[in-house]
């Protein structure tokens, strides 16, 4: 009988051991990790590769092997040893540049070979940025790709890529477009940066905000950067198209024509500008993929000729294409209409407060439109609606948009113009026009009217000026109503 | 001594004199086991023999040896007796102090020895409690299981319900979770109603114990268990009756569970003390990720939000540089132990029991504190109770019970609820984060962290007292019962009781670490609320009871009464939101545009009219007649051939049971080896009522429209509704072999249960989603076992052995229209379908996972999307199968994938005795249950920035990988973690449940009784290949819930060092 308690205790212990050994079991078995490389860092993974042991070298020197042992997601594209043979020792010696050109290999998250469709754009720790497709990483090809480890992706390759430059270093750096370069380099100016500025007071004298010291400091800004794209920005990527000294000078005469103004210098710069303004368009447009017009980030068509591309460049900040010459169309998109609408008036002399009114046409559509019915009396000056524009020297056609939904008779109108703020009678103009009574029937009652051609001498601001007629009484009362003037450039 | 006898009658007194005034007083039951005096009769046979003792072989000396109502007879010191029989058919019972209870049919022999086992031997002779009286249980017709508890004494920290796991053979008994005294679900013989009751009905004492809760918890995953109220230290025995209980009528369709409370054995003064302390062991954490493998978790998951590079490596989590935050995001945090802890119980408890010929009590108090293992939780509960026993006069005795118990309790939130569980958070927080404010330097603040980057809830928040989730409860039960002898025949009995139950729960969740709520109006930043349950219920059971010999071996008995039960239950709650800081924390402190008040009443009537018939002939054949008529008022007023009167419709609902002794037939004399044998059959009617109070009447409740009340129709009224009934067949064998060596009980069941009731789908047009109406049915069949066995019998080394099991299969046999019923709970999909059991998991399979794009494509398979798009699937997702082939993954392509019902259940017992020391364990079992594992398909979902266990590291990433755990895709838009058989897993398991160890201390003084020393452990071992905390939980009584693991609070081990002394 003890026997049989020995028996009891003995299988009693057996149970429990087994038992232990069993419920850890089930959570070890679940929890194995399949795949050995992923209990190791991307650093381990590098250094146990012979094949990588120059690069391994180089992360080792720049602090790069402490990053991909940390716990966050990288994709590395390691160059293989002989990749890296020919590498520029003054690049192996300079700390920052070696930082540079072995950041240029890793990006954050992972990035898999089955991702680019067909191609991505990846930030490299270094900032730039580079291109993968499924079988080559910039200018390299794959050589063993999508060796997933604990924290990441190791893909190893077999061309060392050296960081690109971004469009205004290339820019900075190409010989044949410097006068491009110069334009723009020279429209950086200092700016005090008052963001976070603590201000004190107002200066009663300048009428200036006045800064506590140390708040605000000086920055370099250029207006074109600001106001047209940021040629040094990593964040986007642009097509850029630069032009050769040749072409540059070449579209500085073609435009200069319509940036007529009296001092020659501010003609020169605008003509310059117009010339440079137009050359950014937002994403990268491959030389084989180029659409036939591309919409510069300035809104205007550009065509690119193939024949024309002198040098074609990739950037870390996208494509810059250097041309000898640009296609767009002149009038109407380079030099484009001037559309004046009427209820942004500038200023407005009118017996009563004008209605603003949102109306339908007859297709459906709706338009906005102001109007300043009976008017029974005609001061002089006259009764007039002002509005603020810019044009260039050059000649434009003049249509107008009136309705007159409020009288069964015609009415008239006169619109004239002029380069100061003062409205005379004697200004030049297109003089008195009717505008019919509105009918739905009648398109010529709602439609644009021609009105003549006008030529402006300067580029510039320019006042138009909507005048009502003469001889207004309570018996014949006039009025103004206007949609829109249109002003297109005819040459 | 004197003085407490004193206070005890002026007690009594004013008890009587209370109860005279609310309820009838008649008399009160007879123990059948005491009959008529002793007859003279001339033809008698005499019977001589030697009482022993069965472990040693000795004489035993002053046992009574009789003949019931004919003869006595006590043994020599040689232990040698002799005693006339009346007749060849009778049957000779000895009994002694300390020893067992023991009945002997003659069989044509004139010398009987005797060996007798002590008073702890689980015996075929035991007695049994019935509704009218013990009966010893080789006389019992039908199924009975009788559990002595023997004062539990080495199980301090189990309720009645968790105790009895592993006890009966047949009550499936499933703990609910971790929190102390939430005690367990029990389940007779499988599921025998879905809507309706599933547990057996209690009686306590005679009276019916309400255990059901009234409201739902304000605080998520917790229900209120009534039955905690009873100290498992004061009851005596718990018998439970499987199928003998058409007495109960339309409450008895769930078996019975008698329980017995503790009285006084005899008038002398005995004072019993026990003292335990306890320590809780925290539960080992599941593997989640670490920081570092969480933060690459989360580089790749925020990368499919849309996230570009730049955005990512914004996150101020992303940052390595040194800076402000820097030590706030590189922490590694192991959430789970911050919200669990290893803590301490304790429990005090006292006894008194004595006093004199005409009256006796037993008077108990207890104090129980149990700190649980989540932090900042625990139960205080105080519990006392008074019994006594009253012979007013020669024909007229009396009894009471009363008790009063009083619990307070901290709480916390369960389930897998992402703002509040301290379980699901611990798992799921960003392990890099603190618990605490951190400074730029690293320095931990004692300031607790508030809601994180991620706007998840910080899991120290919800287990600190920032967060209030209390519940305090008392219950007041109390009876008086009599028993008038009319006749020697005759007795009128009554019992009334009285139960009243408050639950009262405070809840307040602060703004600080919590996930604020977005209300209609408003966002609600904390949140106060409060509920009071409360439950008055009367009852009274009167009837009276006849007993005849009719000559010396046949024997009817009668009892023919009406039980009334009147209850009446409300529960109140009250809710409101942005309160003017964390320190205001009552309900009247907040924002009154945004309270809500909300609550039900409920109120409902039982009368109960039985019949029951006891016929033995010959001491060997037994047959009993039950019959009652019962009317309720949750019964519809047109049921359809139902008994009608006076326009109260009643549920008639007969048994019959009849056994038959072969063991006492004479030609089993030359078998020795049987010492009994018996078959039995048993056939009834019983009903289950639990069909909603209101169900069959038409109601309205009220309905806030742009902020003014107004009625809408609350239901369907259903006036033909009427109660579930269940038809049972049951045939057994009861015997016992080698003098009670071994004794086994087998029973074989069907259980048909017709008019089940269903919620039953109706058309939108009604307004309704669906009707309650008797259109179910269900069956259950099954088998079960229980053997016992002595192994060792000798004077100083006692080895008993005992396995329950039971097996059980569960049928829908009607459904209306045949159609299936899908219910969806905790994120698991339930199938109920005509022919198959009730709730299977309704799921996808799964084949692996798509090494790569090409692979999925060319499986040509489309995946219809939540927003019901096709999409094809990629290189990392889910193989689902197509299983009907149409080349579309949707809810067509389910099918059966689980069942959560065990194939067999049961317990395991050892009991080693060795001179002073004793040995107890007992081992439960549980086989061939599927268990839905919510937690980790949670925990392995990989859908949003929750953190998730180590096996979400073999993930997908690559063409070509081979894995079986898809990619992590933010939101999972392909539902690759839906309901599938990847979240299946086998529940099975085997579980030291409790072991003690126990050692009399020898004692001279003449002071002190006795003194037990006891070293006690509960769970110490679980074998099991789940993936979880533990394989047993139930998130609540339902059918659909069975199986679902939803992160409840856990199950922990424990161990306790007690003593107990004697006066």
């Amino acid at each position: 009988m003890s026997n049989l308690k020995k028996r009891f205790i003995i299988w009693t212990c057996l149970l429990a051991v087994l038992s232990f050994a069993s419920c850890q079991d089930a959570w070890k078995e679940h929890n194995e990790l399949k795949i050995q490389a992923l209990d190791k860092t991307l650093t381990e993974q590098i250094s146990s590769d012979a094949k990588l042991s120059t690069f391994y070298s180089y992360l080792v020197k720049t602090g790069y092997d402490k990053v991909l042992a940390s716990s966050k997601a990288y994709t590395v594209w390691a160059p293989v040893n002989d990749a890296l043979k020919d590498l520029d020792v003054s690049i192996v010696n300079d700390e920052a540049r070696l930082k540079a050109f072995v950041g240029n290999h890793i990006s954050n998250q992972s990035y898999f070979t089955s991702m680019p469709k067909p191609s991505l754009i990846i930030r490299a720790l270094n900032g730039k940025n580079v291109r993968f497709t499924s079988s080559k990483f910039e200018d390299g090809a794959i050589v063993d790709a999508d060796l997933y480890v604990k924290n990441g992706v190791l893909h190893t390759v077999n061309t060392a890529s050296l960081p690109r430059p971004n469009a205004w270093e290339f820019l900075q750096s190409s010989t044949a477009a410097s006068k491009q370069y110069e334009f723009i380099a020279a429209l950086e100016r200092t700016e005090i940066d008052t963001t976070n500025g603590v201000r004190l007071y107002t200066d009663p004298v300048t009428g200036k905000t006045v800064f506590q010291d140390g708040t605000t400091f000086p920055v370099q800004r250029n207006i074109y950067f600001q106001r047209i794209s940021d040629l040094s920005s990593e964040d986007s990527l642009i097509t850029c198209i630069i032009l050769t000294d040749a072409a540059f000078e070449q579209e500085k005469a073609k435009l200069s024509p319509y940036y007529t103004v009296d001092d020659p210098l501010l003609a020169d710069t605008l003509a310059k500008w117009s010339a440079v303004r137009d050359l950014v368009i937002n994403g990268v447009f491959e030389i084989d993929d180029l659409p036939d017009s591309l919409t510069s980030v300035t809104g205007v068509q550009v065509h690119l000729d193939k024949s024309a591309i002198v040098e074609t460049r990739l950037l870390s900040n996208g494509i810059a294409y250097v041309v000898n010459s640009v296609g767009y169309k002149l009038l109407e998109n380079k030099i484009p209409a001037v559309i004046v609408q009427g209820e942004m008036t500038d200023s407005i002399r009118a017996p009563r407060t004008p209605l603003i009114k949102i109306q339908k046409n007859p297709n459906g559509s709706l338009y906005t439109h102001i109007q300043s019915p009976d008017i029974t009396s005609s001061p002089s000056p006259l009764y007039h609606y002002r509005y603020k524009t810019s044009v260039h020297s050059t000649k434009y056609a003049v249509y107008w948009r009136s309705i007159n939904d409020f009288y069964s008779t015609p009415f008239s109108m006169a619109l004239s113009f002029s380069g100061t703020s003062k409205y005379t009678a004697d200004l030049p103009g297109l003089g008195y026009h009717e505008v019919p009574p509105y009918d739905p029937d009648k398109p010529s009652t709602f439609g644009e009217v021609y009105l003549g051609e006008i030529t402006f001498e300067h580029y510039g601001n320019l006042y138009a000026f909507l005048a009502s007629s003469l001889g207004a009484s309570s018996a014949a009362p006039t009025a103004l109503s206007l949609d829109y003037i249109k002003l297109v450039p005819v040459n | 001594m004197y003085i407490l006898k004193r206070s005890v009658k002026k007690l009594l007194i004013s008890g009587l004199v209370f109860s005279a005034g609310s309820a009838p007083l008649l008399a009160q039951q007879a123990d059948t086991l005491e009959r008529n005096p002793v007859v003279k009769n001339a033809q008698t046979i005499q019977i001589s023999g030697t009482v022993t003792e069965a472990s040693t072989g000795r004489p035993l000396p002053g046992i009574n040896v009789t003949v019931s109502g004919f003869s006595a007879a006590l043994t020599d010191e040689n232990g040698n007796y002799k005693i006339n029989v009346p007749h060849q058919a009778g049957v000779i019972l000895f009994s002694g102090s300390g020893y067992q209870l023991k009945e002997a049919a003659l069989k044509g022999r004139t010398t009987i020895n005797m060996a007798l086992y002590e008073d702890t031997f689980s015996s075929v002779y035991d007695k049994a409690a019935l509704p009218h009286g013990t009966m010893l249980k080789n006389r019992i017709p039908y199924s009975v299981v009788s559990v002595s508890t023997n004062g539990a004494w080495n199980r301090p920290m189990e309720t009645p319900d968790s105790y009895l796991q592993g006890k009966a053979a047949g009550l499936d008994v499933i703990r609910r979770s971790g929190t102390s005294d939430i005690g367990a679900d029990m389940y007779l013989r499988g599921y025998n109603s879905i809507y309706g009751a599933k547990q057996p009905l209690i009686v306590v004492d005679g009276v019916i114990y309400d255990n059901n809760s009234y409201g739902s918890s304000l605080i998520a995953g917790h229900q209120n268990n009534p039955l905690a109220n009873i100290d498992l230290k004061d009851i005596d025995n718990i018998t439970l009756i499987k199928d003998g209980s058409s007495t109960y009528g339309t409450r008895g369709g769930n078996g019975v569970l008698l329980i017995t409370t503790g009285r006084a054995k005899d008038v002398a003064t005995r004072l019993d003390f026990a003292a335990y302390g306890g320590y809780n062991f925290n539960i080992s954490p599941l593997p989640v990720m670490q920081a570092d493998n969480y933060r690459i978790y989360l580089s790749d998951i925020l990368k499919t939000r849309g996230l570009t590079d730049a955005q990512i490596q914004a996150q101020p989590y992303m940052s390595d540089e040194a800076g402000p935050d820097y030590y706030t995001f590189h922490q590694n945090t192991g959430w789970q132990n911050t919200v669990s802890n290893s803590s301490a119980s304790q429990n005090y408890y006292l006894k008194v029991t004595g006093g004199d010929d005409i009256a006796t009590y037993a008077l108990s108090l207890g104090l129980l504190d149990d700190q649980g293992i989540i932090r900042n939780t625990g139960l205080t509960r105080y519990q006392t109770r008074f019994n006594g026993n009253l012979n007013l006069s020669a024909k007229l005795k009396a009894n009471v019970n009363l008790a009063f118990t009083r619990s307070e309790q901290d709480l916390n939130h369960q389930g897998l609820n992402s703002m509040l569980s301290p379980v699901y958070l611990s798992l799921t927080k960003a392990p890099f984060l603190s618990p605490n404010e951190v400074s730029e330097t690293g320095v931990r603040s004692p300031n607790l962290s508030d809601v994180d980057v991620f706007g998840i809830s910080n899991p120290a928040v919800v287990v600190s007292q920032n967060l209030q989730a209390a519940n305090s409860s008392y219950r007041f039960a109390g009876s008086f019962g009599f028993n008038y002898l009319l006749s020697k025949k005759m007795s009128l009995n009554t019992i009334a009781g009285v139960t009243f139950n408050k639950v009262r729960e405070n809840s307040f969740i602060p703004n600080l670490g919590i996930t604020s709520d977005t209300l209609a109006t408003a966002i609600g930043y904390n949140q106060a609320a409060a509920s009071v349950q409360r439950l008055f219920s009367v009852y009274n059971d009167t009837w009276l009871s006849y007993n005849h010999n009719l000559n010396a071996n046949n024997n009817l008995s009668a009892n023919a009464g009406v039980r009334f039960n009147s209850s009446d239950a409300e529960y109140d709650s009250g809710l409101s939101y942005n309160t003017a800081s964390d320190d205001f924390i009552t309900l009247g402190g907040g924002q009154s545009a945004l309270r809500t008040v909300g609550g039900s009443l409920g109120k409902w009537n039982w009368l109960n009219t039985y019949l029951n018939v006891n016929y033995s002939a010959q001491n060997k054949y037994f047959i009993t007649f039950d019959i009652a008529a019962d009317a309720s008022s949750r019964f519809g007023t047109e049921i359809p051939d139902a008994l009608s009167i006076g326009g109260v419709n009643f549920a008639i609902l007969p048994s019959v049971a009849a056994s038959w002794l072969v063991s006492s037939e004479d030609f089993m004399a030359d078998m020795p080896f049987i010492e009994s044998l018996k078959l039995r059959a048993s056939y009834g009617l019983a009903g289950n009522d639990e069909i909603g109070n209101y169900s069959a009447k038409t109601y309205y409740t009220s309905q806030n429209f742009l902020g003014r009340f107004g009625l809408v129709r609350g239901n369907i009224g259903n006036p033909e509704l009427k109660w579930e009934t269940n038809t049972r067949f049951n045939a057994g064998i009861d015997a016992a072999f080698l003098k009670e060596r071994l004794s086994l009980s087998v029973d074989f069941y069907r259980n048909q249960i017709s008019d089940m009731i269903i919620y039953e789908p109706v058309y939108t047009s009604t307004g309704f989603r669906y009707a309650v109406t008797n259109s179910g049915g269900m069956r259950n069949t099954g088998v079960e076992l229980a053997v016992n066995g002595r192994l060792l019998n000798r004077e100083n080394l006692k080895w008993d052995m005992g396995l329950v099991m039971a097996s059980n299969k569960n049928r829908i046999t009607r459904l209306p229209d045949n159609a299936d019923l899908v219910t969806d709970f905790g994120g698991a999909y339930i199938l109920s379908r005509n022919g198959e059991a009730a709730n299977l998991f309704y799921g996808y399979q799964t084949n692996g996972v798509y090494a790569s794009d090409a692979e999925a494509a060319a499986s040509g398979l489309l995946n219809k999307t939540a927003d019901g798009n096709y999409v094809p699937f990629s290189g990392g997702d889910i193989r689902f199968v197509d299983l009907n082939h149409d080349d579309i993954i949707d809810e067509n392509d389910r099918k059966v994938i689980g069942n959560p019902n065990p194939k067999l259940t049961g317990g395991y017992s050892n009991r080693l005795t060795y001179k002073r020391w004793g040995l107890d364990a007992l081992f439960t079992f549980s086989v061939g249950n599927d268990i839905y594992n919510g937690v980790r398909a949670s925990l392995e979902s990989m859908s949003g920035v929750q953190n998730q266990t180590e096996n979400v590291m073999n993930r997908w990433r690559a063409n070509g990988q081979v894995t079986d755990v898809p990619k992590a895709v933010w939101g999972d838009p392909m539902r690759n973690s839906r309901f599938s058989d990847r979240w299946i897993e086998d529940g099975s398991y085997l579980r030291l449940r409790s072991l003690s160890v126990t050692y009399n201390v020898p004692l001279r003084s003449q002071f002190i009784r006795n003194a037990t020393v006891y070293a006690l452990a509960e769970n110490l071992l679980t074998f099991s290949r789940y993936l979880g905390y533990d394989p047993e939980f139930n998130a609540n009584s339902g059918v659909f819930s069975r199986g679902v693991d939803i992160g409840m609070n856990p199950q922990f081990k424990s161990m306790q060092l007690g003593v107990r002394i004697g006066l």
